[in-house]
């Protein structure tokens, strides 16, 4: 509990008056006062830097706090730290969370992840990167440019770069995306989705549009003529749904193949 | 019971199959060092979507006693979608490395 209060003259002693009608801080406990300038300097200093996230659950933010001063704490040549995914989402749908450390340094992941699971209880996901490496991957990689597009880090991150088109990549992006065609039966409503929203964001990316979390979920909209919600509730026409799938995925292959193909001439 | 496994065992040799497509097409595809870490990282990904499904199906604690098909399963669906792009004009790719990538993912994943 926080409580701001003015400093009142008194004739002795000066004092402060807090409400009589208040959670905690009962009469003859003891208490810390510092000027309220300070507070705000130290909030300052431990801000966090909101991408397309409006708001997030206090005990969210709490876990994110922690996560970021264990890693700080545990990594050294640190240039930022990045909270993504489904974690950032409303709600507690998510299973575990993914932190991207930016830095030149190597850490044990599998270490790392484990105290933060004994601080905070939660199950982390780690992603490892060099300042260019997430250059490099903002540029050719439709996934980077999703998985960044909406996050919380610690540092100001300003990602306007161009799009260099490396078809053999975005081979391997989407051949993941195939295992949705075969396991449509035995996949739930988020593989489904993540698979989906895989194939879209290459789709994006191929046809130089942007590439982020809002943009994906209207062209998803858009191209199964569902929300992206029923595929995550798998609640799905299979036949309709199956069959634009796998009209975008032939597409896409096509079109990565040819890529492919000519970028072999070329050289 | 056997219904459920049998499809337990579908999709478990599609996730698989795409970690050995994976391995293989990204000796082929990365040239710089930096990259060829990361990409490796992301099949990783595929690989604990593997072994999630490996954990589902019986027995979880020995060598599945199919392993021989699955093997043959995931060998002949890894060699069909490599020769798909080898057809393509895709090039670099080593179709021989097929069977060793498929034991070892295999034998990483405790099926075989």
């Amino acid at each position: 509990m926080e409580i701001i209060a003015k400093v009142s003259k008194g004739s002795k002693m000066d004092q402060i008056y807090i409400p009589r009608n208040r959670m905690g801080m009962a009469v003859g406990s003891y208490v810390v006062i510092r000027p309220a300038g300070e507070i705000e300097r130290k909030e300052k200093s431990g801000r966090l830097y909101y991408y397309d996230v409006k708001e997030l659950e206090p005990i969210k933010l709490e876990i994110v706090n922690r996560i970021f001063s264990v890693v700080e704490r545990s990594v050294d040549e640190l240039e930022n730290i990045i909270i993504t995914g489904s974690f950032l989402d409303e709600g507690y749908g998510f299973n575990d969370i993914d932190v991207l450390v930016v830095g030149n340094s190597e850490f044990n992941e599998r270490e790392l992840g484990k105290e933060i699971e004994r601080e905070t209880g939660m199950k982390t996901h780690f992603l490892s990167v060099s300042n260019s490496e997430l250059a490099n991957g903002l540029e050719s990689d439709p996934f980077y440019q999703v998985m960044l597009s909406r996050c919380i880090t610690k540092k100001r991150f300003v990602y306007k770069i161009g799009r260099k088109i490396n078809y053999k990549i975005l081979d391997l992006h989407l051949l993941h995306s195939k295992t949705l065609i075969e396991g449509f039966d035995v996949l739930n409503g988020i593989e489904k989705y993540k698979f989906t929203r895989n194939m879209i964001a290459i789709y994006l990316f191929v046809k130089g549009r942007k590439v982020g979390r809002k943009e994906v979920d209207k062209e998803i909209k858009k191209i199964f003529g569902t929300d992206p919600l029923n595929i995550k509730n798998d609640t799905l026409d299979k036949k309709n749904f199956l069959e634009r799938y796998k009209g975008i995925y032939n597409r896409m292959f096509d079109l990565i193949m040819k890529g492919i193909k000519d970028g072999t001439k070329q050289k | 019971m056997v219904q459920n496994r049998n499809k337990l065992i579908v999709i478990f040799i599609g996730h698989v199959s795409n970690v050995a497509v994976h391995r293989i097409l990204m000796k082929a595809a990365i040239e710089k060092e930096g990259l060829a870490e990361k990409y490796l990282k992301e099949t990783r990904g595929s690989f604990v979507i593997a072994l999630e499904y490996r954990r589902k199906i019986n027995p979880t604690d020995r060598v599945l006693p199919d392993a021989f098909e699955v093997r043959e399963e995931i060998a002949r669906k890894v060699k069909s979608e490599l020769m798909l792009r080898i057809s393509r004009g895709y090039s670099g790719i080593e179709l021989d490395s097929v069977g060793e990538a498929v034991n070892k993912v295999l034998r990483e994943l405790g099926a075989a």
